[in-house]
């Protein structure tokens, strides 16, 4: 025998038992380097938790302040005509309307059979003439009440709904 | 340590969730503040165009002591194209404009009239004190700016600005009347 032949090394067959123990140790070892990756540590979820709470209050009050804001979001709120605005507007209306039947009568010598013959009609007043001397113009509140002008019973509250530009002649 | 995907796509999700939240309330808050700034930038503008259509009005009276003639809604009426600024429209984003001319009967004036206690008109001692002295009426004329809207608070806002004695509500429309003395 020569000294090749001692260094060489003796070729074995592996035992059948030994594979199946080095595959065994390979699956496991691939099998939890996996599981490390699969699971989430314990405290993941625990630090992100108050994100999702916190976003959940933030859209309550969202939603809160945009459905029924109180004042302080709210602010000053614009009002709108009040029923005492409407009814002198009104009243306005059918004084200026009045003015423009009276000026007709004064330049005609009779006065309108309706509306539509004086230059300026206010939407939704109504003429309706008594006798070729008398005459109402009738208007409607917001409210259904009706309200109406009497050329021989004249109301002082049609002069006093006008009484702002009736006192300013002369002023610019 | 290597961050882990599903563990990253987590927390970027409960971050835009937070992010949405902050969001979402700002914009509540801001909201309704948003909303008054437009509406007073509104009713700046609508005074604005008021000023300017009366402003025009008046320069024209004083030329030919009279009121331009009256023009539909959203119509600058043609006297008054040359007063007022260049480009200027009746028709405007939220409401119309309208100018407006009503006739208005005057009496005469009380101190042209005789006093019934200087005694009767055919007194050969008590005459008029001017003997030209308008005794009928007359037709005068008032001028007037219309704003047409379907924002009631703008009208009310124009009602507020420029005070019930001058100005009216009525239905969807708030006028302003102008009043000059007569030629």
């Amino acid at each position: 025998m020569s000294a090749e032949d001692t260094e060489r090394p003796e070729p074995t067959v592996s035992r059948v038992e030994d594979r199946q123990r080095i595959l065994a140790e390979t699956l496991a070892h691939v099998e939890a380097q996996e599981a490390q990756y699969r699971i989430f540590p314990a405290t993941e979820p625990v630090r992100g938790r108050w994100k999702i709470a916190v976003g959940s209050l933030l859209l309550a009050v969202a939603a809160w302040v945009s459905f029924a804001p109180p004042d302080w979001v709210r602010g000053p709120v614009a009002r709108e005509p009040s029923e005492g605005d409407l009814d002198r507007g009104l009243r306005a209306a059918i004084y200026l309307q009045v003015q423009q039947v009276e000026a007709f009568r004064l330049r005609e010598g009779r006065l309108p059979s309706d509306l539509s013959q004086v230059p300026v009609r206010f939407s939704g007043l109504t003429l309706v003439r008594s006798n070729n001397r008398v005459y109402q113009i009738r208007g409607v509140r917001p409210d259904g009440v009706r309200v109406v002008y009497d050329s021989a019973r004249p109301s002082p509250v049609f002069e006093a709904a006008a009484a702002g530009w009736i006192d300013a002649r002369g002023q610019p | 340590m290597n961050e882990r995907p599903e563990s990253k796509r987590g927390s970027v999700a409960q971050d835009v969730f937070l992010g949405v939240g902050v969001l979402a309330l700002i914009l509540a808050l801001a909201w309704p503040r948003v909303g008054q700034a437009m509406r007073a930038r509104a009713v700046a503008a609508a005074r604005a165009d008021v000023e300017a259509v009366r402003t025009a009005a008046l320069s024209l009276w004083e030329e030919r002591r009279a009121w331009p003639a009256a023009a539909d809604p959203g119509v600058v009426p043609v006297d008054l194209a040359g007063y007022l600024p260049e480009g200027f429209t009746f028709q405007r984003p939220g409401y119309a404009l309208e100018w407006e001319r009503w006739e208005r009967v005057e009496e005469p004036p009380a101190e042209d009239t005789p006093n019934a206690a200087e005694g009767p008109l055919d007194s050969p001692l008590v005459l008029p004190r001017d003997s030209v002295a308008r005794l009928l009426p007359d037709i005068g004329e008032l001028g007037g700016v219309t704003v047409q809207a379907q924002d009631a608070r703008l009208l009310a806002a124009l009602l507020d600005h420029y005070g019930p004695l001058r100005s009216f509500v009525r239905e969807r429309t708030w006028s302003l009347v102008i009043v000059k003395e007569g030629p």
